[in-house]
């Protein structure tokens, strides 16, 4: 089932929550929807889900050509999962999952035999079926987000959306249910978005990466594409740890420090260059023009890195270098040493001074 | 293990006192009044006993009391639970005076309320006297003692329904329309079945206040022998006739009757609210 977004506005007030959004999900896509607290993306979801209206001339959603902006979540056949799992409390597990089936009424109506054969078969696909019979305050985070799942897709839809689904549970749950979904979603095929603020979930999840901010798409691409070539300032500092370092740029030279790299965009005067600590090297003596003076902070191990915490000699400002623990051993780094920063790569982004 | 239970029961200090503190309290307040009242009643002897509670002005009572709180303490659940919902879930202008009136029946002396609804509800009243001439006897009559029984009765339902109904998650309701079901199905099969605790809760207090109600019901309801007589009206006659013991064995019924239907309450309420016992 593909999805198509048109040009989607939603305004809350005065606030612009969505503003002229287009998207494409394509059929048996897991689609991330990324980015921070306010950047639209919940509500996005809400409006793919049908629980809220775009603007009055707010563009349209299409799922497979058919233009569904004012069809309730039933009438799409959207399957929802909710980061507080919202399951009903005073049914059991399998009440629970086969909710959606019993409400259904007139013509539409479920056999009792069909209903118990497709909640056991759901129950054994979420990996539940031992506890049928438990009510959902007697279950753990993770298990209570397995039921929210089978009860979503026991209406059998046709596009599975998911609201941070592992917001409310604790990391190592977190990352078994993460590996567990994408396996699902590999065997069903269906076609899924999600919604998260963390980053790594969405480059471990997504097939495609949705970056939002401030009710735009600032980027779409697969984890690599985003991570590896960030649009714009915003994707850059998002997508992982980032260091920022004032330089100047002139003739397609940028200027750090004193330290002279080619610059492959177009852009002159002061510019923020953005280095990735993993792409910052330590090195014990000045290199040919490509090293910048810095003075040693503090090293902190943390599990295989190092983090060493330098200030610029001469433009000041404390950068971060994440050094691999072979690397740290050759250096015998101290609080107080003088050493040299080279950027293996870096990015400037056109037009000088972002914001 | 020993040890860690005992450490867990000395968790909150203090258990000694506060236990014995409140069996005292329960004591003198309720449980040495009503031994009295046994006594009293008991005493004159099983003949003299059922003649008194036996009486036709007693048993006609009994039904009134009893039907009457029934029907105002149902009534309150549907109202209560409106009146609870949209104190909740819709914040229309000046909903916290509304919210303050709920109080009102509880803090007004119950005889006030009872001479208020007269007016209103009675032959010249605002209301009464559109009614009456469609041949609704609003007062002196079963309809006025039924909303009497209402009126002191609906603080109990809204207060026990309303904070169930503010801790609910709006999700809930989007998850059951999401499932396909309609907004009456949303309420009736995910909504309701977690207030129904609390409705009952509420509903056993409204019952209780009905059967005991005196000052708010003698106003309104006329008090005609055998038609529209509460049995707490009965009992005050009693004593005013200087029949103590007739009065005590009267009350000792209305007493057990009123245990029972609480009980059942309460057994109801345990039922519905298995899912919690995790």
């Amino acid at each position: 089932m593909s999805i198509a977004i048109e040009d989607v506005s939603k305004h809350f007030g005065a606030f612009a929550a969505l503003d002229r959004v287009r998207l494409h999900v394509a059929s048996g896509e897991l689609l991330a929807l990324l980015g921070p607290s306010g950047s639209g993306k919940t509500t996005l979801l809400r409006i793919l889900a049908g629980l809220e209206r775009p603007d009055a001339d707010g563009g349209r959603v299409r799922m497979h050509g058919t233009d569904v902006t004012g069809a309730t979540p039933a009438e799409r056949r959207v399957g929802l999962v909710f980061q507080h799992y919202a399951l009903f409390e005073h049914l059991t597990v399998a009440g629970n999952v086969a909710f959606g089936l019993r409400m259904r009424r007139g013509r539409a109506r479920v056999p009792r035999r069909e209903i118990d054969a497709r909640v056991q078969r759901l129950l054994d696909l979420v990996q539940l079926s031992p506890l049928a019979d438990r009510y959902p305050s007697q279950l753990s985070g993770g298990q209570r987000q397995r039921v929210g799942l089978a009860r979503a897709l026991a209406i059998e839809p046709r596009v599975l959306l998911l609201d941070e689904p592992f917001g409310a549970l604790d990391a190592q749950v977190r990352r078994d249910l993460r590996r567990w979904l994408k396996e699902l979603h590999a065997e069903l095929g269906i076609t899924s978005v999600f919604v998260t603020h963390d980053q790594e979930e969405a480059l471990e999840l997504a097939t495609r990466v949705v970056v939002m901010h401030q009710g735009r798409v600032q980027q779409v691409g697969t984890p690599a594409e985003v991570y590896e070539q960030p649009a714009n300032a915003f994707v850059y500092e998002f997508l992982g740890s980032s260091n920022v370092i004032d330089g100047r740029a002139s003739d397609r030279v940028l200027h750090i420090d004193g330290a002279r790299y080619p610059l492959d965009v177009a852009a002159s005067g002061d510019v923020r260059t953005f280095v990735r600590p993993h792409d910052l090297e330590i090195v014990p003596e000045a290199n040919g023009g490509s090293t910048f003076p810095v003075r040693v902070r503090d090293v902190q191990l943390v599990g295989p890195t190092a983090r060493v915490l330098v200030e610029r000699e001469v433009g000041g400002g404390v950068i971060e270098a994440h050094l691999t623990r072979a690397e740290l051993a050759g250096l015998s780094l101290r609080e107080g040493l003088r050493v040299h920063a080279r950027a293996r790569s870096f990015k400037v982004y056109a037009g000088g001074i972002q914001p | 293990m020993a040890m860690s239970n005992n450490a867990r029961a000395r968790i909150l200090p203090g258990f000694g006192p506060t236990l014995g503190l409140t069996l005292a309290w329960l004591g003198f307040v309720v449980l040495i009044p009503v031994a009295s009242l046994l006594l009293k009643g008991l005493a004159i002897g099983p003949a003299e006993f059922w003649s008194a509670v036996s009486g036709p002005r007693a048993v006609a009572s009994y039904r009134v009391t009893l039907s009457s709180a029934l029907a105002a303490a149902t009534v309150n659940g549907v109202a209560g639970l409106l009146v609870a919902w949209m104190l909740v879930r819709w914040p229309f202008p000046g909903r916290r005076i509304v919210d303050a009136l709920i109080d009102l029946p509880f803090a007004l002396p119950a005889a006030v309320g009872g001479i208020a609804l007269t007016a209103v509800f009675g032959p010249n009243g605002w209301i009464g006297s559109l009614a009456y001439p469609l041949g609704l006897r609003t007062a002196y009559s079963r309809i006025g003692l039924l909303l009497a029984m209402t009126f002191v009765g609906l603080p109990y339902v809204v207060r026990s329904v309303q904070p169930v109904l503010e801790d609910l998650d709006p999700e809930i309701e989007e998850a059951a329309f999401a499932l396909g079901a309609t907004r009456w199905q949303s309420f009736a099969h995910a909504v309701l079945p977690i207030l129904t605790p609390a409705l009952l809760s509420g509903f056993a207090l409204a019952l209780a206040r009905g059967i005991g109600e005196y000052g708010a019901v003698i106003f309104i309801s006329g008090n005609l022998p055998l038609e529209t007589e509460v049995t707490s009206l009965v009992v005050t006659i009693k004593l005013d006739q200087y029949d103590y013991a007739g009065a005590a064995a009267v009350a000792i019924v209305m007493l057990a009757v009123a245990l029972l239907l609480l009980l059942a309450v309460n057994l109801l309420q345990g039922r519905s609210r298995a899912y919690q016992a995790a």
